[in-house]
């Protein structure tokens, strides 16, 4: 795991120099793998402001595989949203008799206050 | 999505979008002390910290008109959180019906904004009065609970054939999550909730809920790998995970930030891996 780790971690600068570009993405100026990759969730989730979604489009257009990464998040939120339990109809019709009952008794209660 | 039956039109965690993360709170490390299981937390049932705003309620209205108008249709999104609370269909009927009945009971002392934030309020601490009084041994080890109901239950019949594999493989990535990350996403990603309704729901700060939003969704990520989704080896730059609670992920958190994430490393995936399983 570390032998891998050590591997990897050269590939990705933390913080790259802002004065010469890392390559495909993160040049001068613009937003980092690493700011990217804090924001990506965000940026799916439409959490972040105009200035914020503007320089993460920005880098997830020159980023292929940043871009990966945020079409993989909007596949599992998609996902998440399909398991969306729905009230089963027996469930629903009790509810909605129990909220009936509710406002049955309620003028008893008023009567009796 | 004639399927949805909600009535609640997706992108609806949007609806918190104006918080900007510059002003997202600082959260406490959630981990090491879960405050979700604080029994210090006593509300009474309907939260009352909040002063009243103007009132929306109409000239004339009555309580049963309120309860009508604007708690009737939140009994879907009811039903769905108290689901993920306690992941039984029968316990989750109860629950609604308990809530709705305080609910009534309060509802002309109701200002008639958010209604859906009071309802999961005062769901919420039903919730916690039902377990407190049925299985108070159980308070601060839910995991124990020894009837449960997956909370997702994968709607097969609009589902398209290439999508239910890679369904089974997010739902078992989610059942395989600890139970304070599973919760976060089932409320927001499954059930609908703004971060700010699953924060209320939780009881935790609404950074915390970011935060293990998207710890848990890096961990289904990392998960779908190995089951033949996700991208393969990733173009890993390791700080998802770096523990930074609250507004700490935010491209605004300048030097103090970043240097916290350089102090973590970078390609930390196996890191991740038993900083949340712990």
């Amino acid at each position: 795991m570390s032998a891998k780790d050590a591997r990897d971690e050269p590939e990705i600068p933390l913080l790259p120099p802002l004065s010469e570009s890392s390559g495909i993405c993160g040049g001068p100026g613009q937003m980092s793998c690493v700011e990217a990759n804090e924001l990506i969730q965000f940026y799916v989730d439409n959490f972040i402001d105009a200035d914020a979604t503007a320089r993460i489009a920005e880098h997830l257009g020159d980023c292929p595989p940043c871009e990966l990464e945020m079409v993989v998040y909007k596949r599992i939120i998609a996902s998440l949203e399909r398991c969306r339990p729905h009230v089963p109809e027996d469930t629903a019709q009790r509810l909605q008799r129990f909220c009936e009952d509710l406002r049955a008794g309620r003028a008893q209660y008023t009567v009796e206050d | 999505m004639p399927s949805n039956g909600t009535g609640n039109p997706d992108g609806e965690r949007g609806v918190a979008a104006d918080v900007s993360l510059a002003v997202a709170p600082p959260a406490p490390h959630l981990d090491d002390a879960d405050p979700d299981l604080d029994p210090s937390a006593d509300d009474p049932v309907v939260g009352d910290d909040v002063p009243p705003p103007a009132s929306s309620i109409q000239e004339g209205e009555t309580g049963d008109d309120v309860f009508n108008r604007l708690v009737l249709p939140e009994v879907d999104v009811m039903w769905r959180v108290a689901l993920s609370l306690t992941r039984n269909r029968a316990d989750a009927e109860d629950l609604v019906q308990e809530s709705l009945l305080r609910a009534y009971r309060a509802i002309d002392t109701f200002d008639g904004r958010y209604p859906r934030a009071w309802l999961l309020t005062i769901l919420r601490n039903t919730e916690r009065n039902r377990h407190r009084r049925r299985r108070p041994e159980l308070l601060r080890e839910p995991e124990i609970a020894e009837e449960r109901v997956p909370a997702t239950e994968p709607d097969a019949v609009e589902r398209r054939a290439e999508d239910a594999e890679f369904d089974a493989a997010v739902t078992a990535a989610l059942e395989q999550l600890p139970e304070n990350f599973r919760s976060v996403v089932e409320l927001v990603d499954v059930d609908g909730l703004t971060y700010q309704e699953a924060a209320d729901v939780l009881e935790v700060p609404l950074g915390t809920v970011m935060s293990r939003l998207h710890r848990a969704r890096r961990r289904i990520r990392d998960m779908l790998v190995p089951a033949g989704f996700g991208p393969g080896a990733p173009h890993d730059h390791g700080p998802d995970d770096s523990g930074s609670e609250g507004g700490g992920a935010t491209g605004t958190s300048g030097a103090g930030g970043s240097g916290a994430e350089g102090g973590r490393g970078g390609s930390a995936r196996g890191v991740v891996v038993e900083d949340e399983s712990r």
